[in-house]
């Protein structure tokens, strides 16, 4: 019997292969579907430009009442995320997530906090540190492990 | 702050904070040890989503050694046939669980079930544009509310083993797939309904924590549509008016006494709360929701 779990992450999964958001590829696991590859390519503007970030989303059998995990695959010189692909996101706390919110509107969220890091609730305060005092360095930074990393 | 004088004489060691701790009483010491220990809820877990009735008197043991006022009313409730007590897991959800629970429970014990169930099912049916207004996903929130639907639409055919008896509505909301999915539906009607009726409801959306106004967005992003999130007044409000339907609230705290007529406080929601409308019957104790009922024999 198909669950809500599974019939939810069914449906979301085929609309956003169907019409994927712009930077945004999402294939499913080949043996299991409630785990995703995602690859969102880095936004224009941005020291991340051009480069490929690989992230994973692990959906629980509580999925969508609890959410996914969602973690860089990608190294990525970011204040929000840390060395191990953590990412500090609200919406997907436990306690802030809602069920009604899709996966396309979380991976839309991750694109604009890539685009625009959020120095004010960092998860690397050194990097937060150096994005708001010393933008130039976090730029040549980041690109670095952009190039490094992310092609 | 008299109240505290009952059992706060000559108590060194730390005492047992739970549901029955009346909140008010609370010292900072207290609190920041409950805020610390808001991860570590597990022994609730282990409980059912919602149980099968337990007598009043389970509840009153609980209190025996506590307030005298919180005893009066207990004893009120018994000797006015409210000695049931439907217990709700204590995880947050616990007013939407008890609502469903309630709400099913109302309809079976309805003189006309079918009835009862097609004027529920029609009312239900009035939120689904307040949802589709408010901007949420269609498919997803028909998803959530089918399980509700569905239950409902049992008592219409009268065979449905789900529906046919207090026993069979408690082991289905004990499912938690359906009691989530319930709770989720529950949960963006309140929302909706406070959206879409934002002037009267932002007097009273303030911060459970810092007690600070939110505007209605914050609000029901914060408050309403996460799980796990209690409900207050204004969801209660909210749900009660948005589903037409009167919800009467116990409240077991250390208020003061009523009049002999009505010992307990009840605090009443919705329209119309008079015997005759059937109003659904919560039992609230600081944090927590129950049903408290009374017992309804079998129709012969």
């Amino acid at each position: 019997m198909a669950s809500t779990s599974t019939r939810r992450i069914q449906k979301e999964l085929g609309d956003l292969m169907n019409s994927p958001p712009e930077g945004i590829q999402v294939t499913p696991d080949e043996d299991n579907f409630q785990i995703w590859k995602i690859i969102i390519t880095g936004p224009p503007n941005t020291p991340y430009h051009k480069g490929k970030f690989q992230l994973s989303a692990d959906f629980s059998k509580d999925y969508p009442f609890k959410p996914p995990v969602l973690i860089f695959k990608t190294k990525m010189y970011h204040p929000n995320i840390d060395s191990d692909g953590n990412l500090c996101i609200g919406l997907l706390k436990t306690e802030n997530w809602k069920p009604a919110t899709k996966m396309s509107g979380v991976l839309q969220a991750i694109y604009n906090l890539i685009e625009t890091p959020n120095p004010d609730d960092p998860l690397v305060s050194s990097i937060a540190e150096q994005y708001t005092t010393d933008r130039k360095g976090f730029d040549k930074r980041a690109a670095e492990y952009t190039s490094k990393y992310a092609h | 702050m008299s109240a505290q004088k009952n059992e706060g004489e000559g108590q060194p060691q730390p005492r047992v904070i739970d549901e029955n701790t009346d909140l008010s009483t609370l010292t900072d010491q207290e609190i920041m040890k409950l805020m610390e220990g808001m991860d570590h809820q597990d022994s609730q877990m282990d409980k059912p989503l919602i149980s099968t009735p337990v007598p009043l008197s389970v509840i009153r043991q609980e209190y025996e050694k506590g307030s005298t006022q919180i005893l009066k009313k207990l004893d009120w409730l018994a000797e006015n046939g409210w000695d049931q007590i439907w217990r709700a897991r204590g995880d947050g959800d616990c007013f939407y669980r008890s609502f469903t629970l309630a709400y099913l429970l109302r309809i079976l014990h309805s003189s006309n079930s079918q009835l009862e169930a097609n004027l529920s099912f029609e009312n239900i049916q009035k939120s689904l544009p307040l949802m589709e207004q408010c901007g949420f996903d269609k498919d997803l929130y028909e998803e959530f509310l089918d399980p509700l639907l569905s239950l409902i639409r049992g008592f219409d055919n009268g065979d449905d083993e789900k529906t046919s008896n207090e026993y069979g509505i408690v082991q289905t909301l004990q499912n938690p797939e359906t009691s989530n999915c319930i709770v989720v539906a529950l949960r963006l009607i309140t929302s909706s309904y406070i959206r879409l009726h934002s002037e009267t409801f932002s007097p009273f959306l303030l911060s459970p924590i810092t007690f600070l106004p939110l505007s209605t967005d914050e609000f029901c992003r914060s408050e309403v549509e996460p799980c796990g999130k209690e409900a207050d007044h204004a969801q209660i409000m909210a749900l009660s008016e948005s589903l037409n339907i009167g919800i009467k609230i116990a409240y077991l705290d250390r208020s003061d006494i009523g009049d002999e007529t009505n010992v307990i406080n009840w605090v009443d929601f919705g329209k119309d709360t008079t015997e005759n409308a059937k109003p659904l019957t919560l039992l609230y104790r600081p944090g927590h929701y129950d049903v408290v009922t009374k017992d309804v024999l079998p129709q012969i």
